[in-house]
């Protein structure tokens, strides 16, 4: 099995602007989002839904090309056959457009709306204790890195996390937005320096961001301004060296997320006409 | 269903408080139905100087299949647990049949070996001992049955007094989420905030990301109770809920002199 030379470290992540080089450095994170969803699944099948939770998670970006098949492969482990599978599974679901031939590949594309249907009928689904459960976690591992960075980052980690959350305040447009909110919170794990940390925020990033976004699919009712209030909060501890501010403010902004998470799942489960 | 005018709280509370009684009180008549099953096949067996055995409890599978494959969205499983020396042959035996969303029932193995790692030890929780200390049908939870079906439930238990020996326990598993949808469904709304408690004053199920099933019910600084309801069940003893309807600062009239 081999691997492209690369020194794909969870930092790379955190740069706006990635070459084609840097492009196998998101994957290394990608390879890592297993979740808790798609359980008893086959291997092709989970593949096809780890991409696609990097897609909603924005670590692939829409329009960018992935790697080739054979690196791809190579990067989750398994045959080539297998991960054809799982991309025709995302091409036929109109998440990725593939051109044959010299010069071609797959590109991400915008699945739109069938994709948000399904979010809000999986949001819908989900009972509201393991919404709570998944915020927890999520609280618990941002508090931790949160903490950690407070005590850890230098002077580069600071702004290279004050710069992630200086995108996601000034984002353009919805897409660019919920990829850079991803971004921040997997970058506080980047900047508490912990591998580990970083490869859970980016686990709980990929289940929680596509729920956060079904509830909110033309980007309206997401108090963006409060978020960015929250992230700037973090920052501002986490540069003043500060742990349990740094610690407390990052609980409690995943503490308001998760809150937004299960109220609309909430109001899913009341609108639903069906008994 | 009515509509109900969704400032009027009262009446909100009142609505919910019939709803959830008569529906609960249904799924315990349904756990009376296979507890005179029980006691009818143990009080044959008694009348002949026998005790049950596992064979005679799992006579009443039939029973329990055709129960699970009615329409009733909140009930998730049943159970049938015994105390020692209640069966001639095992000093340990749980019934646990549950549905899955296709409406087939499946069996639901315990490890009853105290010597396994995996021990389940149904004896020494709640949903098996409250009723049998009560000496009545009583709600249990919710609570979270870890090592057993591992998810969160309330359990509707009878006690069982076998005229051959020994206590069981029938009971009824609820969904937590059809609870949910229950309570949504019939408030119509989160304009206020509705809460149902249970009687061990842990939240069942309500309409705010505040208040989630489980937890106990924690006001923040600015909210406030502003009526509690008894959920109306035919027998309260077994039911001990209520209803609570909560308000914010926000939703009530500033006075003069506060902020």
């Amino acid at each position: 099995m081999t691997q492209t030379a690369n020194t794909s470290t969870a930092a790379d992540v955190t740069r706006p602007g990635l070459t084609d080089a840097a492009l196998s450095g998101p994957f290394s994170l990608v390879a890592q989002l297993r979740t808790n969803e798609a359980t008893g699944a086959d291997r092709a099948d989970q593949i096809a839904h780890q991409l696609e939770t990097a897609i909603a998670v924005g670590l692939i970006g829409y329009g960018e090309m992935l790697p080739p098949e054979r690196e791809l492969a190579a990067q989750f482990g398994v045959a080539v056959l297998t991960l054809r599978t799982a991309l025709a599974s995302l091409r036929q679901r109109g998440f990725i457009q593939t051109r044959r031939g010299r010069g071609g590949g797959s590109a991400v594309c915008d699945a739109g709306v069938v994709t948000e249907n399904e979010r809000r009928r999986r949001l819908r689904e989900r009972s509201t204790e393991d919404l709570r459960d998944l915020g927890d976690l999520s609280g618990s591992i941002a508090a931790a890195s949160a903490r950690l960075a407070a005590a850890r980052s230098d002077d580069a980690d600071q702004s290279r996390l004050q710069s992630l959350a200086d995108n996601f305040r000034t984002a353009h447009n919805l897409q660019e937005r919920r990829k850079s909110d991803s971004r921040f919170h997997i970058g506080i794990a980047v900047a508490a320096q912990s591998n580990r940390l970083t490869t859970a925020a980016a686990q709980v990033q990929g289940e929680m961001a596509p729920l956060l976004w079904a509830s909110d699919p033309a980007g309206q009712l997401f108090d963006w301004q409060e978020a960015a209030r929250d992230h700037a909060a973090i920052v501002a501890a986490i540069v003043a060296g500060d742990e349990q501010a740094a610690q407390s403010a990052a609980l409690q902004h995943c503490l308001r997320e998760a809150e937004a998470v299960i109220n609309t799942h909430l109001d899913l489960v009341m609108s639903e006409t069906d008994s | 269903m009515m509509g109900i005018d969704d400032s009027d709280l009262p009446a909100l509370l009142d609505r919910v408080a019939e709803v959830f009684g008569a529906r609960i009180d249904e799924l315990f008549g349904l756990v009376e139905t296979v507890h005179r099953r029980i006691t009818q096949i143990i009080d044959g067996l008694a009348e002949r100087h026998r005790m049950p055995d596992r064979a005679a409890l799992a006579s009443v599978r039939p029973l329990l299949h055709e129960l699970l494959a009615t329409d009733q969205p909140l009930l998730e499983g049943f159970d049938m647990a015994v105390s020692p020396n209640t069966l001639s042959d095992a000093n340990r035996w749980l019934e646990c049949w549950r549905r899955d969303s296709d409406g087939n029932s499946y069996f639901v193995k315990h490890v009853l070996n105290p010597d396994s790692v995996g021990f389940y030890d149904y004896q020494s929780r709640d949903w098996f001992n409250a009723p049998i200390a009560a000496g009545h049908a009583v709600a249990t939870g919710p609570y979270i049955d870890s090592g057993g079906i591992d998810v969160c439930t309330i359990t509707l238990g009878i006690p069982l007094v076998a005229s051959s020996g020994g206590t069981a326990v029938i009971g009824a598993d609820l969904c937590i989420a059809g609870l949910e949808a229950l309570l949504l469904r019939t408030v119509q709304t989160r304009r206020h905030q509705v809460v149902v408690l249970a009687g061990n004053e842990r939240v069942v199920v309500s309409n705010s990301a505040r208040h989630v099933t489980g937890s106990r019910l924690r006001l923040s600084g600015s909210e406030r109770i502003e009526q509690s309801v008894p959920v109306r069940s035919q027998d309260p003893r077994r039911l001990p809920w209520r209803v609570v309807g909560l308000s914010t600062a926000a939703d009530r009239p500033a006075r003069s002199g506060e902020e």
